[in-house]
């Protein structure tokens, strides 16, 4: 598939879905959403040493509770605590960096998500178009950072990933669908569809059925 | 010209479109019939009597090309004809309250994959008759076609959802 389009389909998937949501929860929630995103973003892109080494600390600290480090530290053991944290792997090292950023975006997705069951006001277009806004931002942040696609392709390019060999994006893209196009992969996908189909169909009838009974309607 | 996929997932889109604004209650109602129209041509071109219609012809001096081609031909104009009555004309509606945005635009997505999707699959499988359409296709494309209704369900599927589907919207 054409590199373009899938970007272009990913975007518009995004934009799409927060737009309905935007839409359904109201202008409140869309905007509101939407600064906590951008802020988000901003960090990342202005302290992105500090929160790759924050979280890197993070996750040395608990491996260190894990591993008994508490117990060498009562006892005044420091030795034992380096030569325990020299032997915790850091996880956001190299090319593991961008996990880390997403990491942290979607644990701001996931923040507003929340707020949106917390939160809801009127029906409007200002929500869908803050809502629109809210998924061209995620799509611009986050397509980067888990494909090849150079940050460029958006014109509010916030995160820069690494650098990409000429040729590699088309490559990359390529071999996903082709890795996608295994039988095995397709049974489960077929697999998948079919629940989904079967399922979402017949709860939606059965909801709707239940609701026009409930509103003397047949 | 464009790869051929990017015009079966706009027809898709649009189908979302067009369920968002039209409500999932009467979105279901086309889903049932397209449900129906798939049964009967999978049942005609791959059940037991397909198999039937396919030997006969065959004896008969049919080419195998011509026969998938025939076989596009009658899928698409049957596809067609159905989608429009369902869209148009007096419909099968649901019963439900309210609207629903994100199970309207769900239900039109999943009509547009039942659509195009199995025009597609009819079409690809008769190698595209009367279209320039020409290989090497996409990566993306090998792997969707594999995914087209007709493709990976039989016709047994198509008439169990669709008639539990009726079942579950009289039952009180």
């Amino acid at each position: 598939m054409n590199l373009n389009l899938l970007i272009f389909l990913l975007a518009a998937t995004s934009m799409a879905v927060f737009a309905t949501i935007g839409y359904i929860q109201g202008a409140r929630w869309a905007f509101i959403s939407l600064l906590i995103l951008f802020g988000t973003l901003l960090a990342i892109d202005l302290f992105s040493d500090q929160i790759v080494m924050l979280l890197n600390g993070m996750y040395t600290g608990v491996m260190l509770v894990l591993n008994g480090g508490l117990g060498a530290i009562a006892s005044g053991d420091f030795e034992a605590v380096g030569e325990t944290i020299s032997t915790i792997e850091k996880p956001f090292e190299g090319d593991n960096i961008k996990y880390a950023y997403l990491l942290v975006i979607a644990m701001a997705v996931g923040f507003t998500l929340i707020l949106a069951a917390l939160m809801k006001s009127k029906k409007g277009v200002f929500g869908l178009i803050w809502g629109f806004l809210y998924g061209y931002l995620l799509a611009a942040g986050v397509i980067p950072l888990i494909s090849a696609v150079p940050a460029g392709v958006f014109p509010v390019p916030i995160l820069y990933p690494a650098d990409v060999q000429p040729g590699a994006v088309q490559v990359a893209t390529n071999q996903f669908w082709t890795r996608l196009s295994q039988p095995e992969t397709i049974s489960t996908l077929t697999c998948l569809i079919g629940a989904f189909l079967v399922l979402f169909l017949l709860l939606t009838v059965r909801r709707g059925a239940r609701k026009g009974k409930g509103n003397g309607s047949s | 010209m464009g790869p051929v996929e990017v015009v079966f997932l706009v027809v898709i889109a649009i189908f979302g479109a067009v369920g968002l604004v039209r409500g999932y209650q009467r979105e279901l109602g086309v889903t049932t019939m397209l449900l129906i129209t798939l049964f009967i041509l999978e049942f005609l071109t791959d059940g037991p009597f397909g198999a039937r219609i396919n030997g006969f012809l065959l004896d008969a001096g049919m080419t195998a090309s011509s026969l998938e081609t025939m076989w596009a031909i009658v899928a698409v104009i049957m596809i067609l004809v159905v989608t429009f009555i369902s869209y148009q004309g007096l419909g099968l509606v649901y019963p439900g309250s309210g609207k629903n945005a994100f199970v309207s635009l769900l239900v039109g997505l999943i009509n547009g994959y039942l659509f195009a999707g199995s025009i597609w699959y009819y079409l690809a499988k008769a190698n595209y008759p009367f279209a320039d359409v020409v290989p090497d296709y996409s990566s993306f494309y090998n792997f969707f076609v594999q995914i087209l209704p007709p493709a990976i369900f039989g016709w047994e599927f198509f008439i169990l959802l669709a008639v539990t589907m009726m079942i579950i919207r009289v039952i009180k």
